[in-house]
């Protein structure tokens, strides 16, 4: 196979992705029984409603109702009979299990184009972050594209979060091949912590008259004891093989557990997060996390509130990062690449002439790397659903759990989306490194032909 | 030429090994016969409350104890095995077959199989599996609601990991080179695919990439479940009428956050009455919903160590 076949794959799925997701979607959701009008606004709600949704979210298109007319059918938003329509001369309202094979065949043919009128259109609205209004449940009134930028942020800080023990551990398998690693080492974790309490200093800063700042230095100082202590280990060179035990029997928890460790220690240690505040939906506050006391007293109380909780999303991030064997593949699967690359012959010759293993190995490495990073990072946007809702984190997996249980179409088509746009860019992204690592490997050494030992071993 | 007889030491590590592996197998077997079997048992509804026995604990009913309705919690363990067992099997069927395709079209040397293998790979590996399933739950009618459409979703998923695995595992063995090199020797094509590269080599994949998928579904079930018990809200993966493994766990979960605030404030004795002794304690059925989730990750691991590779 051409090494330029997987990246063109990866390529043309990550163009796919946002395209494919929803089209399924909607496509199931038009072949379920009923139509996606009268679900939203059921018989006995007053048609010209029904008709305003249908205008609203392009459910039906232009056509359908002249071809349904065509076979004496009434239009789509008629879906209960309506004596006055047909005093006016519209076609009878027939059920679906009465309709002939003729007015089957037309009314599924009608179907198909206003599910396809309606991908196109939701498709055209999306790009611009338009998504309409939530219309069932619980985000009946409120903009879909609200809901998200507000859940956003929180699912963005849990996976980084999450992500924190996953680098650590592909950083500390990769350091055994790495020069002056108790050095490097010592700095990455000095640089984990100084992250972690920059991080507390910002939650701190933005909400300093709520009576936190004790608490964070203690939560805190847990925090930098344990990163300490798994930092001294990596230098050591104690953590590599002999813990794998530990590690592999540590990922085989599920998420769900280790967030009810962590929502059960919040609530014994710290009665819930005390740090925990309100961000109300629509406003300029797009970026929760830096939203003012201020602001929040002149808002209006019938507001729609997003809840940021900074100790859940950090330590909830940890737990979703070490669960499910996350952070213990990293290290394994690092290793496992490097070991087995090291082997190979070209690594041997370089070093005996002198050269580093590393920067031999890596170039051959990173599409692997690269790779293995891009499912991880998959892995943990699933498992923030599970975290999101443990923990009661106004997430995108919240707000799309939420709607899936009051079927809320728009909102999962929405929140669908926004997954898939994180998966094409994972994807997308991997498709350019593979394809840069390979032209980096593959390009012929510049070698002056003066120079060139063949021809000199010629001319002597 | 004669072959070199193998040495007193090596025989004695295969002899081991081979001993550890029937071992793990038996445990593996002996664990999936018994949730089998509860699964088949399982009732069709809880029984009757029965208040005397409120929050009762093993030793009062055994061997789990009861609910705080004072039902047994042996109908629980049934039914949540009867949700789970089929669906999880199920899936690690698919994915079984689905990397056996993979492995065998590698060593086929069919290339426009292998490329639409990896576009599938692709596509299906390049979606965060948890949004893929709410999105399933959402499709599947209120009727319908099971944990099989997701089980499917969730192998389908899967799959991909478990393909590349054994694509991999078929292309070190030699790929083409390999069926060649034994068709030379006279062997019959059926012979080949399903004795020596499915039987002798990729079992071992197979067998871990299903047991792993096994346990996975299991904790998906209990994980939405859970979700949805805690949050006080519809369950997606079986009808209102059946308990799942997740019930013990919830009922359990706010015992340990209890005997936790105790044991801060009050101390130990204080601690165990409110958790384990006390009529309001729960904590046994938290012990037994952590109890059955560690069967299930025994199992799978014991079928793991069976399938490891020689």
């Amino acid at each position: 196979m051409n090494w330029w076949v997987r990246p063109l794959v990866r390529l043309m799925a990550a163009l796919a992705l946002p395209i494919l997701v929803p089209a399924i979607i909607t496509l199931v959701v038009w072949t379920l029984p009923g139509t996606l009008a009268s679900t939203i606004c059921p018989p006995g709600c007053a048609r010209e409603a029904r008709e305003g949704i249908v205008a609203e979210y392009h459910l039906q298109s232009p056509y359908s109702d002249g071809i349904r007319a065509s076979v004496g059918l009434a239009p789509l938003s008629a879906v209960e009979r309506d004596q006055e329509a047909e005093a006016r001369g519209e076609p009878q309202y027939v059920p679906e299990e009465d309709m002939t094979t003729e007015q089957y065949l037309y009314a599924s043919g009608s179907a198909s184009l206003d599910a396809g009128y309606f991908l196109l259109n939701w498709l055209a609205n999306a790009v611009t972050l338009d998504f309409g209004r939530g219309k069932v449940g619980t985000y009946t009134a409120f903009q879909i594209h609200e809901l998200v930028f507000a859940a956003l942020p929180n699912t963005l800080l849990l996976i980084g979060a999450a992500l924190i023990p996953v680098f650590g551990g592909m950083l500390i398998s990769a350091s055994t091949w790495i020069p002056h690693r108790k050095t490097l080492m010592t700095a990455l974790w000095s640089g984990s912590l100084g992250g972690v309490l920059i991080l507390y200093g910002l939650v701190a800063w933005a909400f300093g008259q709520i009576d936190g700042p004790p608490l964070v230095v203690l939560v805190t100082v847990g925090v930098a004891t344990i990163v300490l202590l798994f930092a001294i280990l990596s230098a050591a060179g104690w953590l590599p093989v002999q813990n794998d035990g530990l590690l592999i029997g540590l990922g085989i928890i599920p998420a769900v557990f280790l967030a009810l460790f962590v929502y059960a220690v919040l609530q014994i240690f710290l009665g819930g997060d005390p740090l925990a505040f309100d961000v109300p939906l629509g406003g300029d506050e797009f970026w929760g996390l830096f939203y003012s006391a201020e602001a929040l007293a002149n808002t209006e109380p019938t507001t729609m509130w997003c809840r940021v909780q900074p100790m859940a999303l950090i330590y909830g991030g940890i737990a979703l990062g070490v669960a499910d064997g996350a952070t213990s593949s990293a290290v394994l699967g690092t290793r496992n690449l490097f070991e087995s690359e090291v082997k190979q012959r070209y690594i041997g010759i370089a070093v005996l002439r002198g050269e580093s293993v590393l920067g031999n190995a890596l170039p051959n490495l990173l599409p692997a790397f690269i790779g293995q990073l891009r499912g991880r990072v998959l892995h943990l946007v699933s498992g923030t659903v599970i975290v999101e809702l443990v923990l009661q984190i106004d997430g995108l997996g919240d707000l799309l759990w939420n709607s899936t249980l009051d079927k809320a179409t728009f909102v999962i088509l929405a929140a669908a989306w926004g997954f898939s746009l994180i998966s094409a860019l994972l994807l997308l992204l991997q498709a350019l490194s593979e394809i840069g690592v390979a032209l980096l490997v593959r390009r012929a050494p510049s070698v002056p032909m003066d120079d060139a030992p063949l021809e000199q071993a010629e001319a002597a | 030429m004669s072959e070199t007889p193998p040495s007193a030491s090596s025989t004695i590590i295969r002899r081991a090994e081979s001993s550890w592996t029937r071992g793990w197998l038996v445990i593996g077997a002996a664990l999936f016969a018994a949730f089998v079997l509860t699964a088949w048992l399982a009732p069709e509804r809880l029984p009757d409350a029965n208040r005397e026995l409120f929050w009762a604990k093993p030793w009062e009913v055994f061997p789990f104890g009861a609910d705080g309705s004072g039902r047994s919690y042996v109908p629980y363990v049934l039914q949540g095995a009867s949700i789970v067992m089929g669906p999880s099997v199920l899936a690690g069927v698919i994915v079984m077959v689905l990397s056996a395709v993979a492995g065998l079209a590698r060593c086929a040397n069919v290339g426009w199989l292998d490329t639409a293998l990896q576009i599938f790979s692709e596509i299906a590996g390049a979606l965060p599996r948890m949004v893929v399933i709410l999105v399933v739950a959402f499709i599947v009618p209120k009727e319908w609601v099971s944990l099989y459409p997701l089980a499917i979703a969730w192998a389908l998923l899967a799959a991909p990991g478990a393909m590349d695995e054994a694509a991999a595992a078929a292309g070190r063995l030699g790929g083409a080179r390999f069926v060649e090199a034994l068709r030379a020797h006279g062997f019959s094509v059926t012979r080949i695919y399903l004795y020596h590269v499915t039987w002798l080599n990729l079992r071992s994949v197979l067998m871990r990439q299903a047991a792993e998928i096994l346990m996975q579904v299991v904790f998906l079930e209990i994980a939405l479940s859970y979700l949805a018990d805690f949050k006080q809200q519809k369950a997606l993966t079986r009808q209102e009428m059946i308990e799942s493994w997740a019930g013990p766990l919830n009922d359990g979960f706010r015992s340990a956050i209890t005997f936790g605030e105790t044991l801060g404030s009050k101390g130990i004795s204080a601690a165990i009455e409110a958790g384990i002794t006390g009529p309001d304690a729960r904590l046994h059925a938290l012990f037994l919903g952590l109890g059955l989730v560690a069967a299930v990750a025994i199992m799978a691991q014991a079928f793991r160590m069976a399938a490891r590779e020689r």
